[in-house]
């Protein structure tokens, strides 16, 4: 089983490579070249199922190159964690390929991008499966550079050249940190392993008073790949690429962020400013782009300010320690958000299609009472129960989770219903909740063992709840007419696009 | 609308519609047209009109040189074709020459810029692209609904609310500029006269400058145009009107123009030089990286063999009558090709031994869309036995205003030149009916409200995060299965949609209430209209026990542009409702008593049904087979077998023209790309479009016509006095002139009438789509609707009108209808004509006379003057 694994895990990473070279070389014109491409990646993904299946059969291994003393110098691991996120990887990448090979069928330059999207791929594999950190410092960086690549395919477009030069400085910006962070922990302890869960937890002790500023600078490479603040303002110009790019993008490379972190677990967790910091920053982009979100008017622009404050949700039940929460979350995201993306053409309603349906409106107050007897429901039922918050956290997601079910509800009743469809609406929002748990208590069953743990948690999950309060204060400002005649032009001029300069480097960044 | 009654304010509108003779207006995507980009334009010649626009648009109009170098290479264009042009040129010098009139009435239209541009010339400065992002900015925040307009008072007067808050006009003009941008007026009207003013541009001036205004954006433009001038006041959707948009425009101009101090932002903007997100108004600016490209003023087609004097000829023209010349060589290759292929159709039928197309008297008759794409299937249904087919305009005559059963909305079913004259809707029908019924809508609508349910989860400050991680693990797989098994995905949906919201036969109710005056009056109306579709086509006797009318729509997946794709004549809807609506009221007793008091004699064994081809897997399905009688039903099982088999045919011919069909494998294929939610090609719609075939089905029985023409039946017998063709010539024909134009210009000029890449497309608000990120809204269809890669898969040709029927007949319509001459002696169509079968063809010259068509190619080279 382990050789079958290891099989597994060899090819997820080389035949992403072997696409690499063949759609670099062949440059995607004939259309059996694009074929195999697109079929080395579904076979890459195959191999990542076959490690997971040896995971899951056996225990963690490794293909692992150690050095005289039996530490690792090199290699690839995989455990509950990394093999998870290698079967989304390769899923999405051998997605998003096959679905680029139709929708860019007369672009002379698929080639490119199929070579691009590989990079990606492979990259981004061995930042999820390095088993020490230079390894994966290297992946992260090639991951960007791919990624940059891939972007760059179509300077055609309108807006791509800007974007890509923009993308690519502030990546630069990220990149050179997470660098300097990596040199200077080989400096202080040397070939990081990153599977050694005890080295792990050591390392900020060795690295001494340059502990805080390794942190900081994971945190700022964290934010750059995630979108995050000042230092994600590469995200919204890549719409200007075609769909499957930004399927790509906003499915898998700006998850690097979460992936660093926990990776890295207490090299940037056990620091409390970093964690500060990555809340402080995470938290306040998760709540603006919620706000920029529903003031684009376009389908794709709506789905970036999305993507930021997921991500910045994310990063955020990291930084408060609940990791496998973050996990959960970073894998759900990237599947919904592919699927959001590729089908962005579907927006268009058709004359005569809609339903002919009576409405009712139900007044904002007994909205907010909705949404808060929800949420006070489920914070409720978390204090009472006796340990419901001792996984870190996870359990304050149920708040969100009523949140959402309350929006959901009320949503559906604005429609009057018969009864036997409102009672079928009902159970299935309590069967979707159910299944939901069921989810997430299998997801966390499954990764927690390979979570590095331990030093997470400085800051309380409970800040999660002031973050989400936040958001619904923001929310309640916007109806007072006052406020909102005053803050609706800042949102609107904040989330439209720039004008669309020359494409200089330097433009992108003032 | 009309703004006050004072009377500089009404002058004022009637110069900003003047202005907006040169922007086409811009459908919403629900109800995506083909339009002619220049029919406002249509005064004037085909060659002024482009002259006309180009400066104002920054376009050349013509396919460009590379694109012709191609042909000629091809030998789609011949030495002896340019010649033939240079002499029908040479032949009709005086009369008329690009530029000649100076339609927009008032400066050079060459020297069209505003304010801001001459600002941005003088200073080497971007504003104007400034500018346009604040007025982008507000028109997609106004569309979208999230520019609050709750009184319902127009763009201008919310912008005018939101803009004294806006950072965005701070950074442009400044704290004090911004209250300026406010401080022009009340209402739109007199705060554009204010800033008109405060620009001091003269009232002789207006027009020329208000319409490079609109042309700076023409699809945001379009859009208003299409608001002001062609929507219904009710038709739902926020647009910004003419007024509104002009005056927003004007303000941010007359402020930006004389804005005291530039702020810090300006100041580093205007210092960083030239602007290139617009195209320069100089023409053949536009055509950077953009397929097809390459400019006339720049370029000539590079043709080593091409003979000396035609080179020489050829650099005597200045660029535009070089590229008018060479677009006319095209059109001329094509024409003798078509005419040589009907002649020899012709030859055959008149050859003993072949088999005379009347001899069985038909099992069945259907008439299809006058659409290119039914030309393929009418001749392989031909085919498959003894079917006669016909052509007319697929709303069937009949201009509806339909609801179809349980819609909110009506949905008009009509060309849009036309007015719907006839509201209808459906009942369901059969056993239980009205319990079906009830569960079906009960289904749909708590589908519509689990969708919002969704949205509203999804849009949720806080109620969007969970949503997002829990719905991913549903997403995942189905994306999954969307892209491995398209066709899978699609059935599983159906059966899903089948079993919440099981289908219910439903019929048209088309039976007025009995006996009431007001019954009496539809009775005539329908009879009427009855009467008119049956005459046009020519289909007046001889009815088989089984006629067919077949409308058509297209299923595709994933596509903003999809009602580019049906059917035209129905107003960009699927065209089933019509033809159920018609086949409804011709089996009526009372309608036919009616046509038989007219002299339509409709046996009582004959059957109308409807149908609805599927041009996207060229599936034909026969509807409402729950109303066929008994009697019919093996006929109309027999006639569904048929138009299988001709189906299946007709995707086979098609697969081939298909992009990426070889490589695609089975997933290419015409049926998996219709459910494919990755293909950005389902079908190549109208592309390749060239004719307009008005005759006898026998005047093209039998030809292979590569699904390019329109074929629209007519029996010159049957209409002494001219009346259908009129109808034909006037409604069907310019319809038909509409989508062949739109094919051209987005063509010819996709930088500004096509909406760009399908991939990087970006839908605002439902109603359109952006390049990318933001800015100006996609006018015309897009690229891959007629490029194959960086190869122009349509063929950009001005329609050619090809009629059988006494030229006096024509001449005499022509001279009763403005617009028929308009477009004729304006060269916006050709028109041959035959006086009946086997005659030769003449070619209309503009001003109306005929001369006897020779072949480019043949020994006498010059067309003979008969008339």
């Amino acid at each position: 089983m382990v050789v079958l694994g290891r099989l597994g895990l060899g090819a997820a990473l080389v035949l992403p490579v072997a696409g690499l070279v063949i759609a670099g070389m062949l440059g995607g014109a004939s259309g059996r070249a694009r074929r195999v491409v697109v079929g080395l990646g579904w076979a890459a993904t195959l191999g990542a199922l076959g490690g997971l299946v040896a995971v899951a059969a056996g225990a963690p291994f490794g293909l692992l190159v150690r050095g005289r003393a039996g530490s690792v110098v090199v290699g690839l691991w995989a455990d509950q964690l990394t093999v998870t996120l290698l079967v989304l990887v390769c899923g999405v990448g051998a997605l998003v390929q096959s679905f680029a090979v139709r929708s860019l069928q007369g672009d002379p330059r698929v080639g490119r991008f199929l070579a691009g999207t590989s990079g990606v791929v492979a990259a981004m594999l061995l930042v999820c499966s390095a088993a020490t950190l230079p390894l994966l410092v290297g992946g992260w960086v090639a991951a960007g550079v791919a990624f940059v690549a891939v972007l760059g395919c179509r300077p055609d477009l309108p807006g791509v050249r800007q974007a890509t030069w923009r993308t690519a400085w502030l990546f630069g910006l990220g990149d050179t940190g997470l660098v300097v962070a990596g040199v200077l922990v080989a400096w202080r302890v040397g070939n990081l392993d990153l599977v050694d869960a005890r080295a792990l937890e050591a390392a900020p002790g060795r690295l001494g008073d340059l502990a805080t500023v390794v942190a900081l600078l994971l945190v700022g490479a964290a934010l750059t790949r995630s979108a995050q603040w000042v230092l994600g303002r590469w995200l919204p110009g890549t719409v200007a690429a075609p769909t499957p790019a930004s399927a790509l993008l906003h499915a898998g490379v700006v998850n690097g962020g979460g992936i660093l972190l926990v990776r890295t677990g207490a090299l940037a967790g056990a620091s409390l400013p970093a964690m500060v910091v990555l809340f402080v920053a995470a938290g306040s982009s998760a709540a603006v782009a919620a706000q920029l979100m529903t003031r684009r008017p376009d389908v794709k622009g709506s789905l970036v300010y999305s993507t930021k404050s997921q991500m910045g949700f994310m990063l955020a039940e990291y930084a408060v320690g609940a990791w496998l929460a973050a996990v959960v979350h970073l894998v759900g995201h990237a599947l919904y958000k592919a699927m959001l993306f590729l089908g962005s053409g579907s927006q268009v309603p058709r004359l005569g299609q809609a339903p002919a349906a009576p409405r009712r409106a139900l007044p904002g107050l007994l909205r907010a009472g909705l949404a808060g007897v929800s949420a006070g429901a489920a914070v409720g039922v978390m204090v009472a129960v006796p340990g419901a918050l001792a996984d870190r956290g996870a359990a304050v997601l149920v708040v969100f989770a009523a949140l959402s079910a309350a929006a959901a509800a009320w949503s559906w009743w604005e429609r009057p219903a018969t009864l036997g469809w409102a009672v079928l609406g009902v159970g299935g929002l309590l069967g979707a909740s159910g299944l939901y748990g069921l989810v997430l208590w299998g997801l966390g069953r499954w990764l927690g063992p390979a979570l590095p743990g331990g030093a997470a948690g400085l800051l309380s999950p409970w800040w999660l709840l002031v973050m989400a309060g936040a958001g619904l204060v923001a929310l309640g400002a916007l109806r007072v007419p006052w406020l909102a005649e005053r803050l609706v032009p800042v949102l609107v001029d904040r989330a439209a696009p720039e004008r669309l300069g020359s494409g200089l480097w330097w433009e992108g960044v003032v | 609308m009309s703004p006050a009654d004072d009377p500089r304010v009404g002058r004022l509108w009637a110069q900003v519609e003047e202005a907006a003779r040169v922007v086409p207006a811009l459908w919403p995507l629900a109800t995506a047209i083909a339009v002619n980009p220049l029919w406002d334009l249509r005064q004037l010649p085909f060659e002024a009109a482009v002259a006309t626009a180009g400066p104002v648009l920054g376009i050349e109009g013509y396919p460009a040189p590379a694109q012709m170098a191609e042909a000629y290479a091809e030998g789609r264009i011949s030495a002896d074709d340019l010649r033939a042009a240079l002499a029908a040129r040479e032949g009709r010098r005086p009369e008329a020459g690009p530029g000649g009139e100076d339609v927009m009435g008032s400066g050079v239209p060459g020297s069209a810029t505003t304010a801001v541009e001459r600002l941005d010339a003088r200073c080497g400065s971007g504003l104007a692209g400034l500018v346009d992002r604040e007025v982008a900015k507000w028109c997609g925040a106004y569309v979208a609904g999230i520019l609050a307009d709750p009184d319902e008072e127009g763009f201008y007067r919310s912008w005018r609310r939101a803009v004294v808050h806006d950072p965005g006009a701070r950074a442009l003009v400044g704290r004090a500029g911004r209250h300026q941008l406010a401080a022009f007026g009340e209402d739109p009207a007199s705060a554009l006269r204010g800033a008109l003013d405060h620009l001091a541009v003269p009232e002789a001036r207006w027009v020329a400058e208000l319409a490079r205004h609109l042309g700076r954006m023409p699809g945001w433009a379009g859009l208003a145009k299409w608001r002001s001038l062609w929507a219904e006041a009710d038709s739902p959707g926020r647009a910004p009107t003419l007024l509104d948009y002009l005056a927003v425009r004007l303000c941010y101009e007359a402020v930006v123009v004389t804005a005291p101090a530039p702020p810090p932002r300006r100041a580093r903007l205007a210092r960083r030089g030239i602007e290139r997100r617009h195209r320069s108004s100089a023409p053949g600016g536009s055509r950077d990286g953009l397929p097809g490209g390459g400019s006339w003023w720049t370029a000539s087609p590079a043709l080593g063999d091409l003979p000396e004097d035609l080179q020489r000829q050829l650099a005597e023209l200045d660029p535009p009558a070089r590229a008018a010349t060479w677009l006319a060589a095209f059109e001329i290759h094509y024409r003798d090709r078509l005419l040589r292929a009907l002649d020899a159709a012709e030859q055959r039928w008149e050859h003993p031994a072949a088999p005379s197309p009347a001899a069985p008297s038909p099992v069945a008759q259907a008439v299809f869309c006058i659409d290119v794409r039914s030309e393929r299937l009418r001749r392989h249904l031909e085919a498959e036995g003894p079917y006669e087919t016909f052509g007319a305009a697929g709303f069937f005559g009949v201009p509806l205003r339909y609801q179809p059963f349980g819609a909110a909305e009506t949905v008009d079913l009509c060309p849009v030149l036309v007015r719907p004259r006839i509201e209808l809707g459906e009942q369901p029908v059969g056993a239980a009916s009205e319990e079906a019924a009830r569960r079906s809508l009960a289904g749909r609508q708590a589908m519509a409200g689990a969708r919002r349910a969704f949205d509203g989860a999804r849009k949720g400050s806080a109620a969007q995060f969970v949503l997002a991680e829990a719905g991913g693990f549903v997403a995942g797989p189905l994306a999954l299965a969307k892209t491995l098994a398209p066709r899978g995905a699609a059935a599983a949906r159906g059966r899903l949609h089948a079993l919440l919201a099981p289908p219910v036969p439903t019929a048209v109710t088309v039976d007025p209430p009995e006996g009431t005056p007001l019954g009496e009056q539809a009775d005539e109306e329908q009879a009427l209209l009855a009467e008119a579709t049956l005459r046009t086509m020519g289909l007046v006797r001889a009815f088989a026990p089984l006629v067919l009318l077949c409308g058509h729509g297209s299923s595709t997946e994933n596509n903003p542009y999809a009602s580019a794709l049906d059917c035209g004549a129905c107003g960009g809807n699927r065209g089933g409702h019509s033809a159920r609506a018609t086949a409804a009221i011709l089996n009526r007793p009372a309608i036919r008593r009616r046509l038989a008091e007219r002299g339509i004699e409709i046996p009582v064994g004959t059957l109308f049904v409807a149908g609805e081809h599927d041009t996207a897997t060229d599936r034909v399905s026969i509807l409402d087979r729950h109303l066929v009688p008994a009697s019919h039903r093996d006929q109309v099982a027999a006639l569904q077998a048929a138009l299988d088999r001709a189906g299946a045919a007709t995707a086979a011919e098609r697969r081939r023209t298909l992009p990426g069909s070889g490589h695609l494998g089975r997933i290419g294929q015409p049926e998996h790309r219709a459910a494919d939610w990755a293909q950005v090609q389902p079908e190549w719609g109208l592309a390749g479009n060239a004719a307009f075939v008005i005759g006898p089905r026998r005047l093209t029985a039998g030809v292979h016509l590569e699904g390019r023409c329109f074929l629209h039946s007519y029996d010159p017998a049957a209409d002494p006095d001219g009346q259908a063709l009129e109808s034909i010539l006037t409604a069907p024909v310019v319809v038909a002139h509409w989508i062949n134009a739109q094919y051209y210009f987005s063509t010819v000029e996709p930088a500004v009438f096509s909406s760009g890449d399908k991939t990087a497309q970006n839908v605002v608000g439902g109603i359109g789509v952006v390049r990318g990120a933001g800015g100006d809204l996609g006018v015309g269809l897009p690229l891959q609707s007629l490029f194959d890669g960086p190869r122009p898969f349509h063929e950009p040709l001005r329609l050619l009108v090809v009629v059988q029927a006494p030229l006096a007949r024509l001449e005499a319509i022509i001279g009763r209808n403005r617009v028929l001459q308009e477009l004729f002696d304006g060269e916006w169509l050709h028109l041959v004509a035959q006086e009946d079968e086997g005659s030769p063809w003449q070619v209309r010259l503009p001003g109306g006379t005929w001369a006897r068509w020779a072949p480019a190619d043949a020994p006498v080279r010059r067309p003979v003057p008969v008339g």
